[in-house]
């Protein structure tokens, strides 16, 4: 390992670093609470500014292997941006649930060092590693509240599929490398291209290409195969249909701040490694596994959007409507075009933003044990406490798509993507997919502003750093939906690096 | 003076701010945002001081840069389109708020906060001059009117704010794909330089395109309207909707979509606008004579308004497809009028039910004994929605009926049926509440207040105003409509422009002759019109 190296997984080593000094602090301290935030505190913000640092220089590591590029960079900062807003609004929740911090706060943060590398892996099995470690630390945080019976029945269930999926995703893995001789993303996609070429000129003409073209020459059914695979195993992991079922009573039965999580960074992790495996890896054969995103981006938003028109628990309501944005995200996926990807790459962004914050008030009125989670629940609300409902609304409206929110730009870079693309039909269709989503928000709007309470619902003023998780999550949805000019460029070169990587 | 119209549009939305940061004093409440409406209103008229009324260009244009890429200009500017759309917005805004002074007593806070912002969102819509910006400002008046109906509305008032909610909103999608569209085919959100390109023939969409992004802008607009049969959200969301919610609706809503239809759909999609015209004249015309007919027969006085709205807003979009000058000057006059009319007539509706606690016309009667002057004001407002001369209403149908008989005479008489129906439905409806015996438990109603007194007023004297001095608002309109028509080649080549003849008096002789000569004008030079047709 060369000192450059070094110095491209340093945010790695930093997280991986503070998850084992916060385990020890757990292990030692008795009453270890504060301590461990403020230890995971500083790991994150130090991985923030190691990741800051390297944006504007792209460090190739391991041999290619490790890519600290702007992409990668880019959702690193994302996954560790995710990871300050979930610690923050988790103490008061750890706190009330009588769990123990230490530990979950160390599952955060080796969960965020496998996303890190999912991220910024040119090589398929490195994916898998980073996919395993972030998939591992999910599973255990699911199942966080052992005493639950649903938490519990939901980390198994979660455990059982995602290990179904990763193993799918594995198996296309090594048929990929059985068929192209390599699974380094950069050489994948050279011995397809040198493949295609000796396809379109007929025979090959030069002896040494020749050569290249035996040793690279593959059965098409093969790597379709291992196409294929690769994509059930990530559209798992993006909770994309038909490969949602999990989705729901996954983040129902997890507890809430790890729901707020999973929504948003293992999926932006599986999203990027999505990107940078097709994009990267396979963009030769682009025609091969559009068509499939097609469907899979339409089926998430009809299935997302009507299943959660008929939700009465609001941690599901925000689950199916996690698959429909999936969804969304999806339809920009499938232009495979620098335009779409930057568009994939801000919509996470916004994504993370309202919905964390939308989660943030589940969390903090769900109450001792979740108790009020039922949409019945939020009645009144908007009356009694009219400052987090205030907030829960605009939320709620950028998740709608309501301009001068994150949630509209989102869509709208999106759809302009898409159209920008030729997509015309898929646009139409997630548009009033658009038109469906706003159905459900609004019954929360209208719960909480039209309706007269059902029973008694205690609230308790919020605490310090849930008000911080609270003020970054609305400064972040306004300002990425009045001024998305910042972010819109980073993705733009993130995505821009991408296509040029090919 | 540069910044007026910057002012004018954000003032309200200012106030909104400003009430979120204040105690629930509700008093105070409603004097700071009377004060803020109040002063949009005086702000507003200061355009009209500065509008130079023979220019068809935009006006107080601002214009600066917002997001770079794709760009998005913050473009605002006013023209005889937009002008009076925008006085009309502050006008009624402050009624709006004189009205609820009392009816509203629950979250007055909330309430006003919504009613200035949703004034901001409506300004803008007539204001926005770069497509997107047009878009956010189209869809931010979605929610304050969604919470106003959903929160202070009546019993049923949680179906038709979703109802209107997601009506409009899927629509108004559809019109997002259409103007993203318009924008990878054009590279630019600009309204004025892709309407100047496609009238001096530099851009070019072809007539597939066109189709398809008529129909995506036109049923947004369609929908807000409402043209038949895309009206069943309206009855609902009018009846339901607090008396200062109905009068927005019907009063500024209605009218963005009727604006959008003329600004957009004529000069950016000529050929499919010409090509529809057909189709949507004959649904404007049965939405005419359907909304008549229907609202006679209402049980319930503000559904008989409400339907009285789609009878009116058919003429209104039966004038701007008639592709005429004179009828499309009337149609926007008329959309004026009948917001000052149906707006007033809202307010009047909404004094009766603070006083009965019903709005069942089988309930009522013989209301003018207890209250004269609520019955008289009630009248005046009855005649102008009929149309009778020397009321507002009157110059618009007038205008439109003589234009649109320029397209073809049936129209005008299928659309001139309507003013007959409208004077059936609104006197039968006037003699059952007002006259008659009154019933026992009507029998001490109070009169009107001062405070309601001052609120009717303005209106009845803006209908006499609008109906005696019409060249005074004409002739500010006249050069923009003109325009709209030049731009997308829908104008007759020879074409005679009301204001070329003087008529000081709408209804002297020498108005009626303007029609008239240009008529002569056209038999003249064959019309430009059927040659166009595909």
């Amino acid at each position: 390992m060369q000192p450059s190296d070094a110095i491209a997984i340093l945010p790695e080593i930093i997280l991986t670093a503070a998850g084992i000094l916060v385990m020890l602090l757990g292990a030692f301290f008795e009453k270890s609470e504060r301590i461990a935030a403020g230890a995971t505190y500083a790991g994150l913000i130090a991985a923030i500014i190691a990741v800051a640092v390297q944006f504007n220089h792209p460090v190739a590591a391991f041999g290619g292997v490790f890519l600290a590029d702007s992409f990668g960079c880019f959702f690193r900062l994302l996954f560790l941006l995710i990871a300050l807003l979930v610690v923050l609004s988790s103490s008061t929740y750890l706190h009330r649930e009588g769990l123990s911090a230490a530990e979950y706060y160390a599952l955060l943060l080796f969960g965020t060092v496998g996303m890190g590398v999912m991220a910024s892996a040119n090589e398929l099995i490195l994916v898998f590693i980073g996919l395993e470690i972030s998939s591992l630390a999910s599973y255990v945080l699911v199942g966080f509240r052992r005493d639950v019976p649903t938490s519990s029945e939901a980390s198994l269930k979660y455990f059982l599929l995602g290990s179904f999926a990763t193993a799918f995703f594995l198996y296309g893995v090594a048929l990929m490398f059985g068929s192209t001789g390599s699974t380094r993303l950069t050489q994948i996609n050279e011995a397809f291209n040198t493949a295609l070429r000796g396809q379109s000129a007929g025979t090959p003409v030069h002896p040494a290409a020749a050569n290249l073209a035996v040793s690279t020459q593959f059965p098409a059914s093969l790597v379709g195969v291992a196409i294929a695979l690769m994509f059930v195993g990530l559209a798992f992991k993006v909770s994309a249909a038909p490969f949602q079922i999990w989705t729901p009573d996954v983040y129902q039965g997890a507890p809430t701040p790890v729901t707020a999580f999973l929504s948003t960074a293992p999926k932006a992790a599986a999203f990027a490694a999505f990107l940078r495996i097709f994009m990267v890896g396979l963009g030769a054969y682009s025609g091969r596994w559009s068509w499939l995103l097609w469907i899979v981006a339409v089926l998430s938003m009809f299935l997302g959007n009507l299943g959660a028109l008929l939700q009465a628990n609001i941690k599901r309501m925000l689950a199916y409507s996690a698959i429909a944005h999936a969804g969304y995200v999806l339809v920009a996926f499938t232009t495979h075009s620098a335009d779409g990807v930057a568009a994939v790459l801000y919509y996470l962004v916004a994504y993370a933003f309202m919905n964390i914050g939308a989660f943030l008030v589940v969390t903090h009125l769900g109450g001792r044990g979740e108790r009020y989670l039922e949409i019945e629940d939020y009645a009144g609300l908007g009356f009694r406490f009219p400052f987090l409902a205030g907030m829960f609304s605009i939320f709620l409206l950028s998740l709608i798509g309501v301009p001068l929110t994150a949630g509209f730009l989102g869509k709208f870079y999106v759809f302009r993507a898409a159209i920008h693309g030729d997509l015309v039909w898929l646009t139409v269709l997630g548009v009033l997919n658009s038109g469906i989503a706003a159905y459900y928000y609004l019954r929360v709007l209208v719960s909480m502003y039209m309706s007269a309470p059902a029973r008694e619902v205690p609230c308790e003023p919020l605490r310090a750093p849930e008000r911080l998780a609270l003020a970054i999550s609305v400064v972040g949805t306004l300002y990425l939906g009045l001024f998305p000019q910042n972010v819109m460029d980073l993705a733009t070169q993130a995505a821009q690096w991408l296509q040029q990587a090919r | 003076m540069r910044n007026l119209l910057n002012v004018v549009l954000f003032l309200p939305s200012v106030g909104a701010l400003l009430l979120l940061f204040l105690p629930r004093r509700p008093s105070a409440i409603r004097i700071i945002a009377l004060v803020f409406s109040l002063a949009t209103f005086v702000l507003s008229l200061g355009l009209l001081a500065g509008f130079q009324a023979s220019s068809a260009e935009m006006q107080f244009i601002t214009d600066k840069a917002w997001i770079q890429s794709p760009t998005i200009r913050y473009y605002i500017g006013v023209d005889g389109i937009s002008l009076f759309l925008v006085l009309l917005v502050t006008f009624l805004s402050v009624l709006c708020v004189l009205v609820s002074w009392r009816s509203v007593q629950e979250h007055v806070k909330e309430f006003f906060f919504f009613l200035l912002l949703l004034e901001t969102g409506t300004i803008g819509v007539f204001l926005a001059l770069d497509l997107l910006l047009f878009y956010v400002f189209w869809e931010v008046t979605l929610v304050p009117m969604y919470f106003l109906i959903g929160i202070w509305g009546h019993e049923r008032r949680i179906y038709a704010a979703v109802k209107f909610f997601l009506y409009t909103s899927i629509g108004s999608l559809l019109m997002l794909v259409g103007i993203i569209w318009l924008h990878n085919v054009f590279g630019t959100f600009d309204y004025l330089s892709i309407s100047h390109g496609i009238a001096i023939g530099a851009l070019k969409l072809s007539y597939p395109q066109q189709f398809w992004l008529f129909l995506a802008f036109f049923v947004a607009f369609a929908i807000k309207v409402p043209l038949f049969p895309l009206h069943t959200w309206l009855p609902d969301a009018h009846v339901e909707a607090p008396t200062a919610g109905s009068v927005m609706l019907a009063g500024v809503l209605l009218k963005m979509g009727a604006y959008g239809m003329l600004r957009f759909c004529l000069p950016l999609f000529p050929d499919a606008a010409q090509h529809f015209a057909p189709a949507i004249i004959a649904l404007a015309i049965f939405g005419i004579i359907y909304g008549a007919l229907v609202s006679m027969v209402q049980p319930d006085l503000k559904k008989l308004i409400a339907y009285s709205s789609v009878s009116h807003l058919g003429f209104v979009v039966l004038g701007i497809f008639c592709f005429n000058e004179i009828a499309i000057a009337g149609a926007l006059y008329q959309m004026i009028n009948h917001g000052v009319s149906t707006g007033m007539l809202f307010l009047l509706v909404g004094m009766i039910y603070e006083r009965s606690h019903t709005r069942e016309i089988s309930r009522m009667g013989g209301l003018a004994t207890p209250a004269p002057a609520l019955a008289t004001y009630f009248l005046i407002a009855s005649l102008s929605s009929i149309g009778l001369p020397l009321l507002n209403n009157f110059v618009g149908e007038f205008l439109i009926l003589v234009g649109v008989k320029q397209a073809r005479l049936l129209y005008t008489v299928l659309g001139a049926t309507a003013a007959v129906l409208s004077a059936i439905y609104m006197l039968w409806m006037y003699q059952r509440v007002f006259l008659g015996e009154t019933a026992d438990h009507n029998k001490h109603m109070p009169d009107l207040n001062a405070r309601e007194k001052l609120i009717l007023f303005p209106a009845v004297a803006l209908m006499v105003i609008m109906g005696i001095f019409s060249p005074y608002f004409l002739r500010r309109i006249d050069a923009s409509t003109a325009a709209i028509l030049n731009k997308g080649g829908l104008a007759p080549k020879q074409h005679v422009r009301i204001n070329d003849t003087p008529h000081p008096f709408v209804g002297s002789p020498g108005t009626v002759s303007v029609p008239w000569v240009s008529k002569r004008m056209h038999s003249a030079h064959p019309s430009g019109d059927s040659e166009r047709r595909p």
